[in-house]
């Protein structure tokens, strides 16, 4: 047990043998269309854009200076003031893709219109805070495609549930939004599955397996009724397929104090005290989750449609992000000016730089399946919603990549994706994502065509090596 | 008259000076019939079945439903995904572990364990669980569960092993999780929902929860069978300490009450802000509102009393003299300056800034929410706009008044509404000047229909909107998306006509209102459509 909890902590630098349920839950779905490899893959979410140039004569602090080769350790070097350089320790792990673009206006709100295109590609229904997006997000996507039958991808928030915008980024088909987890410890506890012996653990499943049968049954019978309607059916359906016999699998497990620390916010983790704190805990829980293999794919909103979080920047506690965001103590477009408020924004995307880089030393420090970090064998995505602060546009969003996908990507660039005729709209950034973790069309070539059919197909091949 | 101008109100499409439409409902539809219980409903309801002496708390752990809709019993919200399932199977096999190991909780589900016969068991429990008699086959089906249970629960007596088994099982049968109605016989151009159907509506609807034995008995027994009978019963569960919680959900989520807490204000303009003063007036408000339910009030008295409920904090900003301490007391609030829940603290000071009142904002929500007027969502934001002038009055009309941008929905729409509130500062304190000199909150405001009120102040302008068909129609339309679970359809026009008619010229108590829906086919019979799938 304490080497299992050594292996899952990634403190034991030795990877221990999987358990034996792991390798039944792997026997057992054995279809072509899977990928053969082990590519996990995560897309985290800041909100109201970020500070960079291209609004009044604001200053770039987010890109550095030049496209090119990153290594490890150069962005310190070259580009110490930007906000990226503080991911220079992983510099020659980095892809940092400028020059994307969302395919579709908003309608009425940024960021809503942002945050439910940014994993979708998809065109949007509704207008303002009721806007869906029309199709699947990615996350979901890839889980379909590589996590185990009915293993849904994480679906993650740090962030009240309730909000003017509340979370919006993962979609499992047009209109179909997701719900997301933001206890920690919730998220800690669905994963952390049945320990116990090998002997305890099929008589659980032989128990569950008698009761799953019962209750197939009468979902059956309710499915026959001849008068539903198509959302009653599809409901009724989404539950049917839901019901797992072989859901035993391996225990993922965290340290005791570690735990402890999660359930110690179990009922206060909305708090915008503990935004950053649950947006760390949330990837850890995702580094554990890949570690033992309990999904492939995930997605962390950090804060609300419109992030209301007050951040400390400098020590000290300042107004809400989205107000800053707009330079303005103000939600909407009028209000006194936030003195300094380019500055408070760059603070604020130097935070969400932390957390991702804590999430990559996460993911480096667990063993990954094809011989060297976790984090080789991932591709994970830091993305926003929105490009910048005002005007709130939706050209040359920031995305920053991180992880090999086990050598598919060529990391340690900053590479620019716009052609002479504009910005690339960033459903091909997503469809590289998509080979990456190793999704192919059928004959075998590059999928190229996820998002809205109205945008033109293809993957960015500068980032493949 | 009154019918007159709601329906147009209603029937979509009258656009209000170039800004958005004004349409409440969804196109007809089949009627959705297994509404998922909300986790606030898993959670009483498993308190109830099992006699809990506390909520298990185990729905807090559960996958979160998405924000679609007004309100958290949505059943557009309500899927069972994988995520969700795995959080179900947890909860049931817990909760099934726990009353196999606590002898007072078992001898509620196996009162004799000597002399228990199986059977009954399974039909006992299955009656409470289902809430409804379980079919033959049924029956056997769970009694098979107890034959292979001991095998799987060495560590208990076999009848405990089986209780377990079943327990575990019929806290995941769709019959437990879903409000399933399956009533299919046409009765008068009708089809109405048996009794346990009917029982299982009213006691969610009041509750939250399942059926109390009264309510069994009554679905037993016929007596809700005709509107008389739900009415009576319905009246009954009104009147139930637990339904006053019920419609504190109702209003928190109605008037987006959740807003109120993490409220900052600057500490040198507001130098006695706490943080802590959001959750006291959201707790203020929802007294308030369940004060007028508690007393017969209806509709208008939302808009018009002031009655407050207060502690020393709160009693500041309201400039109330006397002695108050930590607890809400009672008290009237001065009606020169307040009227209604629009006029209060929480409402005032969540629609500002730091510094500021937020007229936008404020119109904004009495418009969507109060007046359920649709407002075109405003364009983009476009760069900093020069505001002029010597009051947050005048400044937001420098951007947003007439001869701007903003002249289509904020001139006529928007800002007259939050104008009348320029008397409450950010924090929701009374004030007569601003930045030293006199606020003004005068204002007319057009209707989507072309028809005006001119009013003097917030007071003035909430006394107006008691008396507006508008507002019975939008309060009366939310309180049946409540109490159906689901959005309003075209074939529940007649019934929200009907409504938000009797609110206004009967001034109908929010009881009555409730009652009154309570006994019409839309809450006590399937529509005929749902038998087209769609």
């Amino acid at each position: 047990m304490i080497n299992r909890r050594r292996f899952l902590q990634g403190l034991g630098g030795v990877a221990v043998a999987l358990p034996f349920l792991e390798s039944v839950r792997w026997g057992s779905r054995a279809t072509a269309a899977v990928p053969t490899r082990r590519i996990y893959s995560m897309f985290i979410r800041q909100g109201n854009g970020v500070q960079q140039a291209g609004y009044g004569g604001e200053l770039e602090r987010f890109w550095p200076k030049a496209t090119g080769l990153l290594t490890k350790g150069s962005l310190a070097v070259t580009d110490p003031d930007r906000t990226l350089a503080i991911l220079s320790d992983y510099g020659d792990k980095l892809t940092l893709v400028r020059g994307t673009r969302f395919g579709f206006p908003g309608n009425g709100c940024g960021h809503s219109g942002g945050l439910n295109q940014c994993l979708t590609a998809a065109n949007l229904t509704g207008e303002g805070k009721d806007t869906l997006a029309s199709g699947m997000s990615v996350d979901y996507f890839i889980a379909s495609r590589v996590n185990a039958p009915g293993i849904e991808p994480l679906t993650l928030m740090s962030g009240p549930q309730s909000a003017y915008l509340a979370h919006g980024l993962s979609y499992s088909g047009p209109g179909q939004l997701r719900g997301a987890r933001n206890n920690p410890f919730a998220v800690y506890s669905n994963l952390m599955g049945l320990a116990g012996s090998p002997e305890l653990r099929q008589q659980i499943a032989t128990r569950r397996k008698s009761v799953n049968d019962l209750v197939r049954t009468e979902m059956g019978d309710l499915l026959g009724n001849p008068d539903l309607s198509t959302t009653d059916r599809d409901r009724l359906d989404m539950h049917f397929q839901s019901i797992r016999d072989l859901e035993v699998g391996m225990a993922c497990v965290l340290a005791d104090d570690k735990v402890q620390a999660m359930q110690d916010i179990a009922t206060v983790f909305e708090a915008n005290e503990h935004r950053i704190k649950v947006a760390d805990f949330m990837l850890e829980l995702t580094a554990l989750a890949f570690a033992c293999d309990a999904t492939r794919t995930g997605s962390l909103q950090i804060g609300t449609g419109n992030d209301g979080t007050r951040y400390y920047v400098n020590g000290v506690l300042q107004n809400t992000f989205h107000r800053i965001s707009h330079r303005i103590d103000s939600d909407g477009a009028e209000g006194a000016a936030i003195p300094n408020a380019d500055l408070l924004h760059h603070g604020i995307d130097k935070i969400f730089a932390g957390i991702f880089k804590r999430f990559l030393d996460r993911l480096s420090a667990y063993p990954g399946p094809n011989g060297g970090t976790l984090l080789d064998d991932s591709v994970v995505l830091w993305t926003n919603d929105l490009a910048n602060g005002p005007p709130h546009s939706y050209g040359n969003i920031p995305q920053v990549l991180a992880g090999g996908a086990g050598g598919f990507l060529k990391t340690g660039q900053y590479l620019d994706a716009s052609t002479p005729t504009g910005m690339t709209t960033h459903n091909k950034l997503l469809n590289t994502i998509i080979n990456a973790v190793g999704i192919r069309n059928e004959d075998g070539s590059y999928y190229d065509r996820f998002g809205d059919p109205a945008l033109a197909r293809g993957v960015l091949g500068a980032m493949i090596k | 008259m009154y019918r007159l101008i709601l329906g147009i109100v209603i029937a979509a499409g009258v656009a209000g000076a170039g800004c958005g439409r004004d349409t409440a409902f969804e196109p007809a539809s089949a009627v959705d019939r297994f509404p998922r219980l909300s986790h606030a409903q898993w959670e009483a309801t498993v308190q109830d079945l099992f006699g809990l002496p506390e909520p298990s708390g185990l729905s807090s752990t559960f996958q979160p439903d998405p924000q679609l809709g007004r309100f958290d019993n949505n059943i557009a919200r309500l899927g069972v995904t994988s995520g969700l399932w795995q959080d179900y199977q947890r909860a049931a096999e817990l909760i099934a572990a726990r009353v196999a190991t606590d002898s007072t909780l078992l001898a509620k589900i196996v009162p004799e364990p000597a002399t228990a016969q199986i059977r009954d068991i399974v039909t006992t429990f299955g009656l409470r669980a289902f809430r409804r008699p379980l079919k033959e086959a049924e029956i056997e089906r769970y009694v098979g569960l107890f034959d292979g249970a001991a095998a799987v629960f060495p560590e208990h007596a076999p009848l405990t092993a089986g209780v377990r088994l079943m327990v575990q099982g019929m806290l995941q049968s769709p019959f437990f999780l879903y409000r399933t109605e399956l009533s299919t016989a046409v009765v008068e151009g009708a089809m109405p929902l048996d009794g346990y159907e009917v029982a299982s509506r009213l006691s969610y609807l009041f509750w939250s929860s399942m059926p109390d034995r009264e309510l069994f008995a009554a679905a037993q027994a016929g007596e809700l069978a005709d509107a008389e009978g739900v009415r009576r019963h319905a009246s009954r569960l009104f009147d139930d300490p637990r339904t006053r919680e019920q419609f504190r959900r109702f209003h928190y989520q109605a008037f987006s009450i959740a807003e109120y807490a993490d409220l900052d204000k600057d500490p040198i303009l507001f130098p006695a802000w706490r943080r802590e003063i959001g959750g006291m007036m959201q707790e203020e408000i929802l007294r308030f509102l369940d004060g007028v339910i508690t007393a017969d009030g209806g509709v208008a008295d939302l808009l018009t009393s002031t009655k407050a409920y207060v502690n020393a904090d709160l009693a500041k900003i309201y400039d109330l003299d006397g002695t108050f301490g930590a607890d809400y007391q009672e008290v009237e609030l001065d009606p020169a300056t307040r009227a209604g829940l629009l006029t209060r603290a929480g409402f005032l000071a969540r629609n500002a800034t730091l510094e500021d009142p937020d007229p936008i904002h404020r119109g904004v929500f009495i418009n969507l929410d109060v007046l359920c007027r649709t407002i075109s969502a405003p364009p983009d934001i476009p760069d900093v706009l020069e505001r002029t002038g010597n009051t947050n009055r005048e400044r937001v009309d420098s951007i947003t008044g007439q001869g701007t941008c903003g002249e289509g929905c904020h001139h006529t729409v928007i800002n007259p509404i939050g104008f009348a509130f320029e008397s409450f500062d950010a924090v929701g304190a009374y004030r007569t000047s601003d930045r030293g000199f006199p606020v003004d909150t005068a204002a007319t405001y057009k209707f989507a229909d072309g028809r005006t009120i001119t009013y003097g102040n917030a007071v003035e302008l909430s006394q107006q909107l008691a008396k507006t068909p508008e507002v019975h129609g939008c309060y009366t339309t939310h309180l049946l998306e409540f109490m159906l679970g689901r959005d309003v359809l075209r074939a529940d026009r007649e019934v929200l006509d009907r409504l938000a008619e009797q609110s206004l010229a009967e001034r109908l108590s929010i009881k009555e209102l409730v009652l009154t829906v309570v006994s019409t086919n839309t809450f006590r019979a399937r529509s005929l459509d749902v038998r087209s799938p769609r």
